[in-house]
């Protein structure tokens, strides 16, 4: 099979378990069954290893692009569905599928509470009990993968549209799976409207790109770009509103307000689309279409990153929810990934895209092995002292700290390197490159500091995540807990090991070459300078240190605070601050809610009661007025027609009054002038026509 | 005398294959006939004789697409034309008679009887298959008497099923305006034909354009118009007759009173399969006019474009201001039909004038966006009237006001009902809508063009607008009003059935759907388009 039949057949391949999932309710009634589970696993690995093979048989930097379907074709517009290859294709294939792989088979254990005809939620007052839905969730689970997978593999700005949207319909079904409680469904909501404002943008971008260029192929678009046929006015309103739709998509700043919202889905969820796919593929987007962006939108892209990056990391430090804190390390971590892509840091960014994957889907099964275990308790500082009861789980969530943090013991190598993990080169790459950046333009300098500064903030809130968790005492909300069964700790192993040594060798390492393998050239722009390859080599072992130091500092203050030698509860050092005023509006993610509620969401609902009042009052009096209007004039109409047409019945001839004689019972009072009408309309056109043709 | 039969025998051989539909639908006439018979009706109820027959019918017809495209033929010595828009309109009409019958057996219309002598199923359905039988027989006139008897064919039969509601005052009176108003236009089309006949001696269309063409048009005075002016009110009186079966503006006044008065199965079947083949007739007779040489047929057509773009104008402004006031679901549909074969007509403007100005690519996207447009047409209008006679079985009223919170208690027939109004509307994504944009895109492509049909494009563009209103108006009774006092709760009649749904989902899928088809719907409409020119 050649390289584009492997992936699309690994695209389709997990609409069979979704297949599978959303139909086991009638071939497999019995509520106590994984079978869709396993159909839909081993769908899901199935196309992993089609992706996989796919990516070891592809040869060359040259992109695959091809077309499945066109839609239409009119003259000057063409949609159509269709494929492009490249490194940066097979690296989100085989990550996606790999990631979804390890989600489902821990999935299957973590469900296991629903495989009951009374499944007991036990998060209202009064316990739910409910038929448990373990089929359904695995159905749209294997929904979802097909469609990023579509996303993923489209050759034009068009099909990534319609994954896109797909991809943001299964989303919402996930996040709201346990749809009884309020939250959850809120939730949901929250985040497919917020996302539907980001695609508002990304559908103005993809029509002005459309009506420029004719079609929306990548190829042609970026050959199109490159050789200056676009306007700047089609290039600036195509990249900003594809921007749009990424921010709202990649959580970024200041649509970010639905992520941590949408940790009400379930862990598995979490782990899957909010942290290693979906939420990426903003950040695939932008990255797919660096070459056509123009120099505004790559700056805009790097000082929203920038935002983003600290404006995620600050609450995180106060969350006292354990998947909280993961969610708002989500919004940090992508800025990053955006902030490099501006920066012109391509392969930096989408490298920390893979790694920021595999380390934080890992943190979230860790996270959901705990939750498992404490009976689905989340809040922090109910927790603690799980260590000894939760080793493995521990150790894996102890890698993926280390990794996030970007921490490594300099001096100390194995296999001929530092001794570090995943994160560490990918965030060495984007600071050296926001370092390079700055070193070109000056005026940019923040660019660099901040994500620096977040360096810091990012292992001090991810140390004080996994010392409240498993250090310390145990707490109140962890008694009976054990190590989860091998079904949940296989993929949390699996991705520990590829959190550890996925980016072995850094940006010299097989990850980074085969991922670059197509990079865009990086392009010249009047608004900045882009800095070279020497420049960023230079500037490698400052950022290098300086990143370093700064994570250094913070897993310190973190150790320091909430190490295994913390107090207890209630009499911890940073106490007082845990109610202060400004506490309380960082952790509520700086009051971005309160903002948009007051700004957006009152408004609008108050324009939706003052539009009902006025369809209720002025708009349907103005209807009835029209249709009184309409009624006076029918009756104007009448009496003219048969006070005059009634006077050219009697000159045209007999047949209307003889008909009137003979049906003289029946008849309404129309009847008589319908067919006078009739013999006057065709008369009168006939003149009409003779005197126009003629005269 | 001899070779006269020398051809009738090949002629047979060429014409009867392809009239092989048009015979099942006369099998099915008689076989419904007989069944009334030797008290066949016991066991062989006419509902099933009339779906079997029609479903027949309907699938031989789509066995004949693609051959017409390869050999256009003339049958019946030269009565009929079998070409690409014959088998389209042939496959469109039965395919609607097949659902109309369809629907008929899910809604119980006519009400069974328990004596089978006087079941009432024979006496509907033979003149439901007989107005079919004079659809697809408009749809491949090709000369001035098969005109004249397959319009009349349509529309005989048509006057008995507006009536049919036995008892009623109302069906009755329908009926009757619907039969005197159709004899007048008759007699209109009848006069037309017999002058066009005189004038040119001959009665087949294809040999009306040279005929014509030799007829100066130029000199005419007022008080003697000659051979020209009987050419033209020859023509008039045709197109008068045409735009009766089309209920434009001004030969509609029987739409509203026939629709209100007979079954919304009746109305739903005739608002689709007579407008259909009238369409086509009327593209067939305009463009025969325009034979092969002089200015005669460029005058005629270019004349003949302009005024069914200042007909698609009136009728269908008039036919959205007449709806708006409408209470009744039948009237207001009726009206609704007057606005979109207005529309419709947009697009046969645009071919004409193309034809007229020798702009082949203009005739060719105005016929091409008027086939597509009816192609969208049949399915939105008969899941329209489906919903309303669903409706009607359960509340036994066809006032808007009657639909009123039933968007809870029916979901489905909601639903549907919703989807075909947000098609005739014309919104993205429904079949509607691509109807709406094909037409328009033709009518706009005329660059060069005449102001009228610009102007007429833009008129239609604002009716669209304004026809959101009174569509609207059902929807926001099935959703937004609260059910009347007293009855909220309890159900109302007998509940919905699944094969009514399904057969709601059946009408509402291509609707929903047409979206990714639409550039093989598309080629497949330019390619019959360019076949009939």
């Amino acid at each position: 099979m050649s390289v584009p039949a492997l992936l699309i057949a690994a695209t389709f391949l997990p609409l069979v378990g979704a297949l599978a999932g959303l139909t086991a309710r009638w071939w497999r009634p019995r509520k106590d069954d994984r079978a869709a589970g396993f159909v839909a696993s081993a769908c899901i690995l199935g196309s992993f290893g089609l992706a996989l093979t796919a990516a070891l048989r592809w040869d060359g930097p040259e992109p695959i692009a091809g077309s499945w379907y066109e839609i239409f074709s009119l003259a000057g517009v063409t949609l159509e569905l269709g494929h492009h290859i490249d490194s940066l294709t097979l690296t989100m294939f085989c990550l996606v599928s790999l990631v979804a792989s390890c989600v489902c088979v821990f999935a299957l254990g973590y469900l296991s509470d629903e495989l009951t005809h009374e499944h007991r939620d036990h998060s209202f007052e009064e316990e739910l009990v409910r038929p448990g839905r373990f089929h359904l969730f695995f159905g749209y689970l294997c929904l979802f993968v097909t469609a990023m997978l579509l996303l993923v593999i489209g050759g034009n700005l068009f099909h990534v549209f319609v994954g896109w949207e797909l991809v943001g319909a299964c989303s919402y079904l996930l996040i709201g799976f346990y749809y009884e409680r309020p939250i959850a469904g809120a939730a949901a909501t929250k985040a497919f409207v917020v996302n539907r404002i980001g695609d508002a943008g990304f559908l103005i971008g993809l029509a002005a790109l459309l009506a420029a260029n004719g079609d929306v192929r990548f190829v042609s678009l970026f050959e199109a770009a490159g050789a200056g046929e676009l306007s700047r006015t089609a290039l600036l309103i195509g990249g900003f509103g594809v921007l749009a739709g990424c921010v709202g998509k990649s959580a970024q700043f200041p649509l970010q307000v639905w992520l941590p919202d949408a940790m009400a889905g379930p862990t598995p969820v979490s782990a899957l689309v909010h942290s290693a796919t979906m939420v990426a593929g903003g950040v695939y987007l932008i990255g797919r279409m660096t070459p056509a962006l123009p120099g505004e939108v790559l700056l805009t892209v790097a000082y929203l990153g920038c935002a983003t990056a600290l404006i995620g990391a600050a609450p995180a430090l106060f969350q006292t929810d354990l998947k909280g804190i993961l969610a708002y390390s989500s919004i940090s971590q992508l800025g990053y990934m955006m902030l490099a892509l501006g920066v012109t840091g391509w392969g930096a960014g989408l490298f920390h895209l893979v790694t920021h994957a595999f380390f934080k889907s890992l943190m979230f099964l860790c996270a959901g092995s705990v939750i498992v275990a404490c009976h689905h308790a989340q809040d922090v500082t109910k927790l603690g002292g799980l260590m000894r009861k939760m080793p493995v789980t521990a150790g894996a969530m102890l890698v993926g700290v280390i990794a996030i943090s970007g921490l490594a013991i300099p001096g100390v190598t194995l296999f001929g390197e530092a001794l570090s993990f995943s994160g560490f080169h990918s965030k060495d790459a984007i600071l050296s490159h926001a370092l390079a950046f700055t070193e070109a333009n000056p005026a940019h300098a923040i660019l660099f500091w901040v994500p620096l500064v977040t360096a810091g903030l990012t292992a001090l809130y991810m140390v004080r995540l996994w010392g409240l968790t498993f250090a310390g005492t145990p707490g109140s909300a962890t008694k009976g807990a054990h190590e989860s069964p091998a079904v949940m700790l296989a993929p949390i192993l699996i991705l520990a090991g590829l959190a550890a040594f996925c980016a072995i060798g850094g940006d010299g390492g097989p990850l980074y070459g085969f991922l670059t393998r197509t990079a865009p050239e990086v392009g010249t722009f009047a608004l900045f300078e882009s800095p070279t390859e020497a420049a960023v080599d230079e500037a490698h072992h400052h950022a290098e240190m300086m990143g370093l130091i700064a994570a250094g500092l913070g897993a310190a203050a973190g150790l320091a605070l909430f190490g295994p030698w913390r107090r207890a509860p209630g009499h911890a050092r940073a106490e007082g601050l845990k109610d202060a005023a400004v506490v309380r509006w960082l952790r509520s993610g700086w009051g971005f809610d309160a903002v948009y509620r007051a700004l957006a969401v009152r408004p609008t609902l108050l324009a939706g009661e003052v539009a009902a009042l006025t369809d209720r009052s002025a708009l349907d009096g103005a209807v009835h007025g029209t249709a009184t209007l309409a009624r006076r004039v029918a009756r104007f109409e009448r009496s003219v027609d048969e006070r005059l047409v009634d006077g050219v019945v009697r000159g045209v001839g007999r047949l209307a009054r003889g008909f009137g004689r003979l049906f003289g019972a029946t008849q309404s009072g129309g009847l008589r002038q319908y067919v006078a009408a009739l013999a006057a309309c065709a008369v009168g056109l006939a003149v009409l026509a003779v005197v126009l043709l003629a005269g | 005398m001899a070779r006269d039969w020398q051809g009738v025998l090949p002629d047979l051989a060429l014409s009867l294959p392809a009239f092989a539909p048009e015979l099942i639908v006369c099998a099915t006439i008689v076989a419904l006939l007989l069944t009334r018979l030797f008290g066949m009706a016991r066991w062989l109820p006419a509902g099933s004789v009339a779906f079997g027959g029609s479903a027949l019918a309907t699938a031989l017809a789509c066995l004949q697409w693609g051959g017409a495209f390869e050999s256009p033929s003339d049958g019946w010595a030269g009565l009929v034309r079998n070409d690409a828009l014959t088998v389209y309109v042939r496959v469109l009409c039965l395919l609607g008679w097949n659902l109309t019958v369809t629907l008929t057996l899910l809604t119980g219309v006519p009400r069974p009887s328990i004596d089978p002598a006087d079941d009432d199923g024979p006496d509907f359905h033979v003149p439901l298959a007989a107005v079919a039988l004079g659809s697809v027989l408009m749809g491949q006139a090709n000369h001035l008497l098969m005109l004249f008897l397959a319009v009349e064919m349509a529309s005989v039969p048509a006057y008995v099923l507006v009536g049919f509601r036995k008892g009623s005052r109302e069906a009755g009176e329908a009926a009757l305006k619907y039969l005197v108003f159709g004899a007048g236009a008759a007699g209109v089309m009848m006069y037309g034909a017999s002058l066009l006949a005189g004038v040119t001696g001959t009665l087949s269309l294809p040999a009306l354009g040279e005929r014509l063409a030799l007829i100066p048009l130029e000199g005419l005075e007022w008080n003697e118009p000659g051979v020209g002016g009987a050419a033209i009110a020859g023509v008039v009186f045709i197109l008068c007759g045409l735009a009766f079966k089309l209920s434009l503006v001004p030969f509609h006044f029987w739409t509203p009173d026939a629709f209100q008065g007979a079954l919304a199965e009746v109305s739903g079947f005739l608002s689709v399969a007579p407008k259909i083949g009238a369409f086509a007739l009327l593209v067939r007779f305009g463009l025969s006019l325009h034979g092969p040489f002089g200015e005669t047929g460029d005058a005629l057509l270019t004349g003949l474009g302009l005024a069914c773009a200042a007909g698609a104008a009136v009728s269908m402004t008039f036919g959205n201001l007449a709806a708006f006031a409408q209470k009744d679901l039948g009237r207001l549909l009726a009206y609704s039909t007057v606005a979109q074969s207005g529309t419709m007509l947009l697009g046969v403007a645009a071919c004409f004038l193309g034809v007229g100005r020798g702009d082949g690519d203009l005739a060719v996207a105005g016929l091409a966006g008027t086939l597509l447009y009816l192609t969208a047409y049949l399915f939105l209008n008969l899941g329209a009237f489906a919903a309303v006679a669903i409706f009607r079985n359960r509340t036994l009223r066809t006032d808007v006001a009657s639909l009123a919170g039933l968007g809870s208690k029916m979901p489905w027939v909601a639903g549907a009902f919703a989807v075909s109004l947000v098609g005739l509307v014309g919104l993205p994504p429904t079949a509607g809508f691509v109807g709406k944009l094909a037409v328009f895109a033709a009518a706009l492509s005329d660059r060069v063009g005449s102001p009228l049909l610009f102007a007429a494009a833009l008129i239609a563009a604002a009716n669209t607008v304004a026809s959101l209103f009174y569509y609207f108006r059902p929807i926001r009774s099935l959703y937004l009003d609260a059910a009347p006092e007293g009855t909220s709760g309890a159900p109302i009649g007998p509940p919905v059935t699944g094969s009514e749904r399904a057969y709601l989902v059946l009408l509402a899928v291509p609707v929903l759907l047409i979206l990714p088809l639409l550039g093989r719907l598309g080629a497949l409409c330019d390619a019959i388009a360019e076949a009939v020119l």
